[in-house]
């Protein structure tokens, strides 16, 4: 489990993160959304431990994360949204890269990196973007890690990729991870991120669960504009709009929407999701 | 399981290390290591194309390309192994594997201060052998004859002067190396255009220092050296004090990486 405490995190003047207090559960694949700039990444950066707390805490099944010890570390994999292209061939580098991480599965990396029709012969300093990222998302999935932060893990993906992408994901991973995935692209993941985290530079707007939000919140798909909508957004057919689930109605939740209703009433929202 | 080393996890990472700096550096290398050669190849080209017969390469160019390659392997082997890690894609990538630091630094420092130089070396003096070999008319003597400096050792010996040139020179590679290798962890950009700047800032202060310090104790100094009764019994304690010193640089250099790689960011 993961818990974050009062977290805050500048660069120099400029503050990033402030007052970030969350627990993250086992086995569920947390959505991390927010503008540009919120500190989603430093987000996921502070918590595999590639930057160091400047206040508050974060503690990963206890542990300080910035300490950076190999049993830690080989509990989990961040996959960064920008990867290095290796001068070695895929199938090589994962071989001898993988010896490090005990659940590692050589032929795991193998079904994957074929399923995204990626040759795993080729040099990865050879390969395009798209191709590479595909190469580290199947390691970081091969891995086999409890923890895993994938930083926009489908930029650069053609679109069979990205449904290959969420298979993988849902295939590959152990029931008791916890996955992380920072995104601008909700539609890519929409069905299988859960809970939503939104976050803003003041706060986090939003941690709450598909079902929670769809028991909050109506999304309605209709031809009539509702005057109380909490956000409307007109769609080819129809409008797409946000009102509160006062009737307690069923309705499929559109994140896209969800994320716009979120910034245009962080108040509203964040009482209508106060836990305490 | 220790966090901080373990032999068979530090086998394991050694190994990676190896491999990442044979995929990084190994062709560059290769073709420095083997330059005396190339020079000869290219020397006598030059010489059939423009006197129409093949002459010897003489000593001097065999010396400058000599100590050239290893000079480029000085200024280079840092950067083109290990400076990717002050960029944020590959230095995440090294940062998160789960090895200790102590490790990681363990492991670089083996590859730069002995793995490089035993390979560079067996490189230069080998193709170097080889050549003199194939050619012995146009190539002359072999590099390890003349860098075996034998006859100034002879002298040396007779003299009762005893000196540990090994040490001396795998201190000295290893001071060298591992300044370039930690300017390649610290800066971002023109690693060793700053590295050199480094130094020359450094040097000036320890020169300022040491001028100081000549003026107001140099006869202490210079007595200290009154005391030994015999050349050999001062060049003996004047190879301590040069062992002391770069062991004190190296180990400093060494500090320094080590604490560069522990709270190294992105």
């Amino acid at each position: 489990m993961i818990k974050i405490k009062d977290l805050a995190f500048s660069y120099g003047k400029n503050e990033v993160l402030t007052n970030i207090s969350m627990d993250l559960q086992p086995g569920k694949i947390y959505g991390l959304l927010g503008e540009n700039g919120v500190g989603k990444t430093t987000l996921l950066t502070l918590l595999c431990g590639l930057k160091k707390i400047q206040t508050g805490s974060i503690e990963t099944d206890g542990r300080n994360p910035w300490n950076r010890e190999p049993d830690f570390l080989q509990d989990q994999y961040y996959l960064p949204d920008e990867v290095a292209p290796v001068n070695d061939k895929a199938r090589c580098w994962a071989k001898s890269s993988g010896k490090f991480w005990p659940n590692f599965q050589l032929d795991t990396f193998d079904k994957i990196i074929r399923e995204f029709e990626v040759d795993p012969e080729q040099k990865m300093n050879t390969m395009s973007a798209g191709q590479l990222k595909k190469t580290y998302i199947a390691f970081a999935l091969a891995c086999g890690t409890r923890f895993l932060y994938l930083d926009e893990p489908t930029n650069g993906l053609d679109i069979p990729s990205k449904a290959q992408f969420r298979s993988a994901l849902m295939k590959y991973t152990a029931e008791d991870s916890t996955i992380i995935i920072s995104t601008h692209q909700v539609r890519d993941l929409e069905n299988i991120i859960d809970p939503i985290i939104i976050l803003d530079r003041r706060d986090v707007l939003l941690n709450a669960s598909i079902e929670e939000i769809a028991d909050k919140l109506y999304f309605d798909y209709g031809t009539t504009l509702h005057p109380d909508a909490l956000y409307s957004e007109q769609l080819p057919g129809g409008f797409i709009q946000v009102l509160p689930n006062t009737d307690k109605a069923d309705s499929k939740v559109n994140i896209e929407a969800l994320f716009n209703t979120v910034h245009k009433h962080k108040e509203l929202v964040k009482n209508l999701f106060n836990h305490e | 399981m220790n966090n901080i080393f373990d032999i068979k996890r530090f086998g394991k990472y050694f190994l990676y290390d190896l491999r990442n700096a044979k995929n990084n550096y190994g062709l560059s290398l290769l073709i420095i290591g083997t330059l005396s050669v190339s020079t000869f190849v290219i020397y006598e080209l030059f010489s059939l194309i423009f006197s129409q017969h093949f002459s010897e390469i003489p000593v001097a160019m065999k010396y400058m390309v000599f100590f050239a390659a290893i000079t480029v392997v000085i200024l280079g082997a840092g950067t083109k192994i290990y400076g990717n890690l002050t960029e944020k894609r590959a230095g995440s990538n090294f940062l998160m594997l789960p090895a200790s630091t102590f490790e990681k630094w363990l492991s670089m420092g083996l590859i730069l201060c002995i793995i490089l130089p035993v390979i560079l070396l067996t490189l230069q003096l080998g193709s170097d052998a080889l050549a003199s070999f194939i050619f012995p008319n146009t190539y002359g003597d072999r590099l390890l004859e003349l860098i075996a400096m034998q006859e100034l050792k002879d002298n040396l010996l007779e003299n009762g002067i005893r000196i540990n040139w090994t040490g001396i020179l795998l201190l000295e590679w290893s001071e060298y190396v591992l300044t370039f290798a930690l300017g390649a962890i610290c800066f971002k950009k023109s690693k060793i255009a700053k590295t050199i700047l480094c130094i020359f800032g450094v040097s000036m202060i320890f020169s300022t220092i040491g001028m100081i310090f000549i003026g107001h104790s140099g006869t202490l100094y210079f007595n200290w050296f009154d005391q030994f009764d015999s050349p050999a019994k001062a060049v003996s304690a004047l190879n301590w004090l040069i062992n002391i010193t770069f062991f004190v640089m190296v180990g400093g250099l060494l500090g320094g990486i080590y604490y560069r790689l522990r709270t190294l960011k992105h």
